[in-house]
This record gives structure tokens, sequence and C-alpha cells, in this order.
């Protein structure tokens, strides 16, 4: 390509300016145009992917063909040149429904407040038999959900890019989270090549090793707590009791009103005071009101820090006490894998 | 096909082949909220002519076909256009999208994942100038600023970047040299 064709593709891809003059000669060969330009498109694209607005796009297309009754044939005159903004037409039918759902949840909490007799059960004191739950022996295993996502993966200045690229390879949604008080848990993720990764402390060391690699252990217990959601804003949920009582100074907490006096499950909200405290921007607890036992967590508005979730969801599977050493390494691989030990953290 | 079926298999084609469609619109289109719009009209369209469709053959090139004729559209709409985006550039871009699509992998996001690979196989310099670029968002002028060099020398370094990371590409297969 020549220096007179690229720069015409130059000062459209990198400096936002392009010909008004529709004279001007095309370009002839087309091929380092077309990479230059596809390249772009999937640089673009990878660096804005966003799982969530993915999911909004399809949803919001359903939702006009939805609204125009569903028949392909209806419009099928309509011309393309002559054809209304989709998006504009579904977003003021967006606000009207948004204008709607506000107002029926509003009536909702009038009804609410109304009839519904306030709870004896205040926030404090139900943190405070949350963290007592948290702070017990009890086994549970948690689900994570990636309800959204930033998408967009940054590479930390601190990570080499094959460090990176091997961290980009893991996948959060659809791990699990054993946890069985202070300082033992075992976290479960697979890796987007079906292999699968392992990190966990028993109480006095920490470790991590994929399905084909050494084991590296540290008696740093937080060594291995990257990729498990909020580690990187000091909500790690491995570690429950200790993380939990974070929320006591750093976040406004409020028991929701119930809705179904009958459920034994409540729920906390809390909302971070301020963006000097790390940690997402709010969260939900749904808790049993009687032994303060996790069932699901939301984690919302997770700093966008490396990229990744920005939304996740803890759900309780089971809660049984687990095998002797679960949550110690060796109880996960063979004997003859390799160790490899790492001294603590500076 | 009843309507409520053709719904529903229009809904699967629709979720297959949003990803591509995405990334085929902000190849051709700078500003995301007309990707945004595009992509919802292009697939109204597709929906309505869906008779029109043969869906014994890949919907991909057919529904890149509709894309393709909106964004001259759009461009023709706004009297100003690159001077290179005619439809024998569109021919190409959809050789390489039908190329890319053809790879092996479930998904989108696995029949490109080789870029990030590419990326990293970068020199240095002209990593850092497509991360600022991208994945940063940083206009040219401020990329200048940030790698000390000047604002033409800055274009010609994505330039020159973007053309290795094409040439990693067609090398792992992703790109072909069809269109040459």
């Amino acid at each position: 390509m020549t220096r007179n064709e690229h720069e015409p593709m130059s000062d459209w891809l990198d400096a936002g300016e392009f010909s008004e003059d529709s004279t001007d000669k095309p370009a002839t060969d087309h091929s380092p145009l077309t990479k230059q330009l596809v390249v772009h498109g999937l640089l673009r694209d990878a660096a804005r992917h966003e799982d969530a607005a993915e999911k909004k796009r399809i949803e919001r297309l359903l939702a006009e063909i939805e609204r125009q009754g569903g028949s392909n044939n209806a419009r099928s005159d309509a011309t393309v040149s002559g054809s209304k903004s989709a998006a504009g037409t579904q977003r003021r039918g967006s606000r009207i429904f948004a204008i709607a759902g506000s107002l029926g949840v509003a009536a909702c909490l009038l009804i609410a407040f109304v009839v519904l007799r306030p709870s004896t059960l205040s926030a404090a004191e139900a943190l405070e038999r949350i963290i007592q739950s948290a702070a017990q022996s009890v086994d549970r295993a948690y689900e994570i959900h990636v309800l959204e996502d930033y998408g967009q993966r940054r590479k930390p200045e601190n990570l080499s890019e094959q460090q990176w690229l091997a961290e980009s390879n893991e996948n959060v949604d659809g791990a699990t989270l054993y946890v069985g008080g202070i300082d033992r848990h075992v976290f479960v993720r697979s890796l987007n090549d079906g292999r699968q990764r392992m990190s966990g402390c028993d109480g006095n060391e920490s470790w991590a090793f994929r399905d084909d690699g050494p084991v590296r252990v540290s008696d740093d217990l937080t060594r291995f707590r990257g990729k498990i959601p909020g580690q990187q804003q000091s909500i790690a949920f491995t570690d429950l009791y200790s993380q939990l009582t974070l929320l006591r100074d750093g976040y406004d907490v409020e028991l929701s009103e119930d809705t179904d006096r009958q459920s034994q499950i409540r729920r906390l909200v809390g909302h971070r005071k301020s963006r000097d405290v790390r940690g997402p921007k709010s969260l939900e607890l749904h808790f049993d009101r009687d032994d303060g036992t996790i069932h699901r967590m939301i984690l919302e508005g997770l700093p966008r820090g490396h990229g990744g979730p920005k939304t996740v969801e803890l759900m309780l599977v089971f809660q049984k006490p687990a095998e002797e050493g679960f949550y110690s390494h060796d109880f996960h691989h063979d004997d003859d894998r390799k160790i490899k030990s790492e001294g603590s953290q500076p | 096909m009843s309507n409520q079926k053709a719904q529903l298999a229009f809904e699967i084609l629709a979720r297959e082949n949003s990803r591509m469609l995405t990334a085929y619109l902000r190849t051709l289109v700078d500003n995301e909220s007309v990707v945004d719009d595009l992509f919802q009209e292009s697939m109204l369209v597709a929906w309505r002519r869906l008779d029109e469709c043969d869906l014994s053959r890949p919907f991909g090139p057919w529904l890149r076909g509709i894309a393709g004729r909106l964004v001259l559209a759009h461009y023709r709409k706004r009297k100003t256009s690159p001077v290179f985006m005619n439809e024998a550039l569109l021919t190409h871009v959809d050789q390489q999208f039908e190329s890319i699509s053809m790879r092996p992998g479930d998904t989108w996001d696995e029949k490109v994942l080789a870029i990030r690979e590419c990326i990293a196989g970068l020199s240095a310099s002209h990593r850092a100038a497509i991360e600022g670029r991208y994945f940063d968002e940083l206009k040219t002028s401020a990329l200048a600023e940030r790698l000390d060099i000047s604002f033409e020398a800055c274009k010609k370094r994505l330039v020159r970047a973007r053309g290795l990371l094409a040439e990693c590409l067609a090398r792992k297969g992703i790109l072909t040299e069809a269109g040459t």
C-alpha cells in the first residue's frame, strides 16, 4: 500500500477525519485497506465488548419485534432508508415502561409500608448475626454467577503479557467457592481451554494449582486470592468472617422490609459510604433470619480495575460437613505432584 | 413456517450472529450509538425479509449484506464518507468476516481469540500504541503525548501495528488473502 493509499484510512481511523470529496479516487488495491479496517474493527470490538450490553441489544430487538406484533410481514413494505430508527422507537417505549414500572414499584412500597409490620430485627443486629454465622466452622459451597461483565479487560501494569493471558483465560462464571469458617476455603474455576484451576487456604497456608501444573503454596494466606470476585476490593468472601466485619464501618446497611413474613430468608442491603471505601458499590445479602447463614450474595458495581465482572451472584448450593483435610491442597491432587513453596509477600 | 416458529428461529439466528454483526458494524462505523442503531435496523430488516432468506445457506453473509447497505445509506445521509467506503471494499470486508466465521470455535470470541496472542507478540512500542489507542481509548493526540512522539509518527505507528497484527492473524488463518 502506498503512502497515498493508507493516508485517508489512517486519517479516518486515527484522526477522526474523512474526505468530504467523494470524487477522490478510491483505492484500487483493497487488500491492505481491508486488513487495516478489519483489524481496527476486531480491536475496537475486543476493547468495547460487554456481555451485558450485547444481551440488552438482543432484548431490545426482540421487544421491538414483539411490539410490532411479531409478524415479519406486517411491515415488509418498509424501505431501509424510510424506516424509523428502531433504537429510537425502543428508547421511547423503554421510557414508558420505566415510568409505569416506577409507579408500580412505588405502589408496592406504599402497600408494604402501610400494611406490613416493621421488622423487629435491626440492620445492625442482622449484620452481627450474619457475621457470627460466618465465624462458625460450618462448611458451605457457593456457586458463582457473573450477572454483568465489564468485558473490557485491560492488562494491569504489574502483570507480564504472559501472566495476563493466563489470567484472562480464567472463567469465574460457574465457579464454586467452598468456605469453612475463618481462613478456610477452596475455590474451583474452569479455564477457557477446559482445564481447571484451584486455589485455597486451610488456615495455615494458601495454595493454588492447575490441572497440569505444580502446586504453589505460601504462608501468606491471601497470596492466591486473585480472581475471586471482590478480592481486589478487599471484600473477598473466601474469609467471610473478617470480610463481613468490614461492612460495619464502610457501608450503610439496611434491612429490607419483609414482603413475605412467612419467609425465613431476609435481605440486607449495603451501600458503600464513600469512594474511599474499597469495595463493590452495593451488595445484597439474603440470609436466614434465625441462624444468619448467607444463602445468596450479590455484589454490584465491582470496581473496573482489571475489567471482568461488574456484578456477581453467589448462591448457596449446599451446606454439609466437608471431608477431613478438604481445605488442604493434597486432598485435591496426586501425591506425586510437584510442590513449589513461595515465601510471604513483602 | 408458522409465525411463532419463524420468530423462534429468528431469535436463534439473531443470538448466534449478534457478536459477529456488532464486530462488523464496529469495523465500518466509528460511533457507538450509530453502531447500536444500525444493529437494530439490520436485524429488523432481516426479520421483515426473513421469507426472502434461503435458510439452507449461512445466515451471516445475508445479514452482513443488509448491514453493509445500511452502512452505505448512513454515510450517504451524512453526505460525508470515508473515500474508500464503497461496495467493493464491503465485499472484501465480508470475505474476511466469512473467513473468521469458518474458524473453529463455538462463539465469535473463540474464533478471534488469537488476536490477543498477536497483540502479545508485538514489539513493546507497537503494543503500547495498540493498547493505548484501543484498550485505553486514547485519542491519537493523547496517545502521541503518552508515547512522546509526534502526531504523524503516532498515526504511522498505529498503521504499522495494525499491519503487523493483520500479518499475524493471516499466519494463524484468521484473515485470508482473498480479495487481494
